[in-house]
């Protein structure tokens, strides 16, 4: 018992719980002083807050930052050990390579129960009527659908950075290694806030929670912003650690224009992540705000309107989507030139295509707006620019295809997630323009086309990479290979099915089903397309399924994964054994060469350091 | 930072200090007084970048010193 | 391999890359300012909040002053004042605290409306509250950078703690230097 509450896990949890009872008996105890009637909403948010920070002590989360602020000093992170085992994964680790699976681990919980509300509502959209579930009940959750799989994604998105990044560019751990553990244990509690969100009433406006809607929705509204908002910083602090890691922890001799690909992809969407999230978080707070002091932001009865909310949202929500696509069109890059043998193709071009998505993605964010009555002059910029994106995107695509093009491609299960991201991707990226282009826009807007475009892009940029980086790097945690068999009934049942799911939506929404409904009639024709959808969904869970089976069975009984298995000139297969060992190299390395010259004889990107270059290694390696 | 005249460093920042203070009379001047908008956007960015490189320091990000270890 | 020589090359190392956070940080905290900022011109226009001018001009001027000495005392401390470093950053802190009541005690207290009347109310206390909660925080570091000085922790060579709490105060006062004149001058009542 006494082992089992020393887990950080655990005490964070029992930290929570204390939180969140001392907000709300504080609340409620400065309204009974006050002789006020205690009040549910302002206690349950500050409950909810202060549960976090909880959590955070309970974690010891705080712990070293209040031995310094004390003025005393503390162990270097490089002399940090975990207790061996699977133990350290639930604990306040501070190697990054236990973070980046602890985010991956709380990442596909995430998206199982996501994935779960989808099905549940799916199944409800099988046919017309009500059968399952109630209205107010489909709504919350489609909005726990949407906010829930962002979260996942977010998290998805550090695993990888957090995992790969040190190692591919050399470095022992993190800039932060302190902040970066926090970042992660941030989201922990802010995961279990928008879970209670189900349990508080729900909220009814959908992921986006635009007011006036979500001004009056039930409590479970105000659940979703706390959540969001220290998710959010879970998400800047993350984006802010990668950033500075990125610029000066990189090996000798790698100069940014010797870096792999995933870590210009990263640098771009760190960017976005560092700088725009604030705008979401305040935007929630702000109505949030309006709801518990009556501040009249967004209220036209008190001089304020709801556009400006739309504003704020969007100049976050529109570039979070390349926060959310940029890594894994990083991965697609990584990987592409492993297994067709060839050179990445214009590899400067790809790399500054990630930063030219970025800067574009500040400067598109009103076209989700052509529709909500904002000033009309507004609407032919924006829709140029954002059809700007195309340009970068397109440079993805060129330099994809001519990697490919007379390579000798080899099929292993991550080649193949690499090429479905690539097509599904591409499908996401054709199907954008028509929502980008005012004229079509007007017709297309929130319909089950946005539906079907959202899900081409995400899936093409996030899930399928995501997918394909697990395969690839899974012997670097385990030490053994995840089951190719397994992974290859993945694939080949997700592609197809994931595909009519799209399709089927598009050709809803081109019929003019509005998103987020609950009910349709049955004299409009869509109910057809919709049994095949949810079965479609259905068969993308159990291929799903297949692969979480895969991720457990293989951890014990896969093959051992023994030397360079991909044949890869990535420092982390070349040097490094698997699994990775406790502060990754032991002996720095150089780097002499470019990092993709695969198949030019005679061409080295990494060397081992001689030893007397060690003492070089401290002062960094601008170049 | 220069370790030779030590002096120079605290009498930059009483100049610096004095420009801020003037500046901030005559925008309250600009202020309460009928003159155009611009003027108080120009000295604020003037302010704010007085700020950032005399008492921020921002030009320490590019060099890896920056008076102390 | 450990030198002394090498071991302070690799601290200074590492207090340029705290710098780089730090200065990222300010840039992430510099966008909820900014959406606020944006939001005020958004909703108000030109039309300002009936404010009190003097009080406005006191506090700005408390705000000023105490940046002064906040940069007064890094300089000492870097070069080995420590008494001078105490008194300094004393008095910065104590200016921060007149800066809150001034804000949080007089100006809520005297303006002719509250958080719930109008957007103009609902503007004014969320960017003096957004404020004056930074300004709490950075007080917060000032305690602990005098409670370390006078315990004698810093030193010309290793004050990084007290470099990292002086930008914050001055970006803090940065903020106001934006917010000033958006709350106080700029536009009609």
């Amino acid at each position: 018992m006494k082992k089992f509450l020393s887990i950080g896990f655990v005490t964070g949890i029992i930290g929570q719980i204390i939180g969140t009872a001392v907000g709300i008996g504080l609340l409620a105890g400065i309204r009974a002083l006050m002789g006020l009637a205690p009040k549910a909403e302002p206690a349950a948010v500050l409950g909810a807050a202060l549960g976090i920070v909880g959590f955070m002590i309970g974690v010891g989360g705080f712990r070293d930052w209040f031995t310094w602020a004390k003025g005393e000093d503390t162990f270097e992170a490089e002399e940090f050990h975990d207790q061996p085992g699977i133990i350290r994964y639930w604990g306040y680790s501070l190697d990054h390579k236990v973070i980046g699976v602890q985010y991956g681990i709380l990442s596909l919980l995430l998206m199982a129960l996501g994935g779960t509300f989808a099905l549940i509502f799916r199944a409800e959209l099988a046919q017309t009527g009500m059968q399952f579930i109630s209205l107010d009940f489909f709504n919350t959750l489609i909005g726990m659908h949407g906010m829930v799989l962002i979260i996942s994604i977010l998290l998805g998105i550090s695993a990888m950075s957090n995992y790969l990044v040190p190692l591919l560019i050399g470095a022992k751990d993190m800039a932060f290694p302190r902040l970066n553990a926090f970042g992660f244990w941030l989201a922990v509690p802010a995961s279990i806030v928008i879970v209670a969100a189900i349990f508080t009433g729900g909220f009814d406006t959908g992921w986006t929670g635009y007011p006036p809607l979500s001004a009056r929705a039930p409590l479970g509204m105000q659940m979703f912003f706390v959540a969001v908002f220290f998710a959010g910083w879970s998400s800047i602090i993350g984006a802010l650690n990668l950033i500075v890691t990125i610029l000066r922890m990189r090996a000798q001799g790698m100069n940014m224009f010797r870096m792999p690909i995933f870590a210009w992809a990263v640098l771009a969407t760190s960017l976005i992540a560092l700088t725009a999230t604030q705008l979401i978080g305040t935007s929630f707070q702000m109505v949030s705000f309006q709801r518990l002091f009556g501040m009249g932001f967004f209220d036209p009865a008190k001089g304020g309107n709801p556009l400006l909310f739309q504003h704020l949202f969007w100049f976050y929500s529109h570039p979070a989507v390349y926060v959310f696509i940029l890594p894994g069109l990083g991965i697609i890059s990584e990987l592409l030139p492993v297994f067709v043998r060839k050179p990445l193709f214009g590899y400067k071009w790809v790399a500054m295509s990630s930063l030219g998505i970025a800067l574009v993605g500040f400067m598109v964010w009103a076209h989700h707006m052509f529709t909500s009555g904002m000033e009309e002059y507004l609407r032919v910029p924006f829709m140029y620019s954002t059809l700007l994106v195309a340009v970068p995107t397109g440079i993805k695509f060129f330099s994809w295809t001519a990697t490919i093009w007379q390579g000798r491609m080899r099929f292993a299960t991550p080649m193949l997630f690499t090429l479905g991201a690539i097509i599904v991707f591409l499908l996401g990226g054709l199907t954008g323009p028509p929502l980008g282009t005012v004229a079509t826009d007007l017709h297309l807007h929130d319909t089950y086309f946005v539906v079907g475009h959202f899900h081409d892009t995400l899936f093409g940029g996030y899930m399928f990479p995501l997918f394909a980086a697990i395969y690839f790097w899974y012997p670097k945690i385990t030490g053994r290979r995840m089951n190719e068999t397994l992974g290859k009934i993945h694939f080949y049942l997700m592609t197809p099915s994931f595909l009519v799911m799209t399709f089927g939506q598009m050709a809803v929404g081109l019929l003019g089903m509005r998103r987020r409904i609950a009910d349709y009639d049955p004299a409009q024709g869509f109910q057809p397309t919709n049994f095949i959808v949810t079965i479609a969904a259905f068969l993308v869970a159990l291929s799903i399924l297949i692969f979480f089976i895969n991720l457990f069975v293989s951890a014990k009984k896969g093959e051992v994964a023994k030397g360079n298995i991909w044949e890869s000139r990535s420092p982390e297969w070349s040097i490094l054994p698997s699994p990775a060992p406790e502060h990754n190299y032991a002996q720095p390395f150089n780097v002499v060469g470019d990092p993709y010259d695969y198949g030019l004889k005679g061409s080295k990107f990494v060397e081992i350091a001689p030893l007397q270059a060690v003492d070089q290694k401290a002062r960094g390696t601008h170049g | 930072m220069d370790k030779n005249k030590p002096m120079s460093e605290l009498r930059r920042g009483v100049m610096v200090f004095l420009a801020l203070a003037i500046l901030t009379a005559v925008e309250y001047v600009i202020g309460t007084n009928e003159a155009p908008t611009i003027f108080l956007w120009v000295i604020a960015i003037f302010k704010g970048a007085l700020v950032l490189v005399y008492f921020m320091h921002i030009a320490r990000l590019s060099g890896s010193e920056g008076g102390h270890e | 391999m450990n030198t002394p020589a090498t071991t302070l090359e690799k601290r200074a190392y590492k207090i340029g890359t705290a710098r780089v956070g730090l200065w990222l940080f300010f840039l992430s905290d510099a966008f909820v300012f900014a959406a606020l900022l944006v939001s005020r011109f958004y909703l108000l226009g030109d039309k300002r909040p009936h404010l009190e001018q003097g009080l406005g001009l006191i506090v700005t001027s408390v705000l000023l002053i105490s940046s002064f000495f906040m940069n007064r005392a890094e300089v000492q401390i870097s070069q080995g004042n420590r008494k001078a470093f105490v008194t300094s950053t004393l008095i910065t802190m104590l200016l921060g605290i007149v800066f809150l009541v001034g804000v949080v005690g007089f100006e809520w207290g005297l303006a002719p409306f509250g958080p719930a009347d109008g957007v103009e109310g609902a503007m004014f206390y969320m960017m003096t509250g957004m404020h004056a909660f930074h300004v709490l925080t950075g007080v917060v570091f000032l305690f602990i950078i005098l409670r370390n000085g006078i315990k004698g922790r810093y030193s010309p060579e290793k004050h990084w703690a007290v470099e990292a709490a002086a930008n914050y105060w001055h970006f803090v006062d940065l903020i106001w230097i934006f917010f000033y004149p958006a709350l106080y001058l700029i536009g009609t009542v």
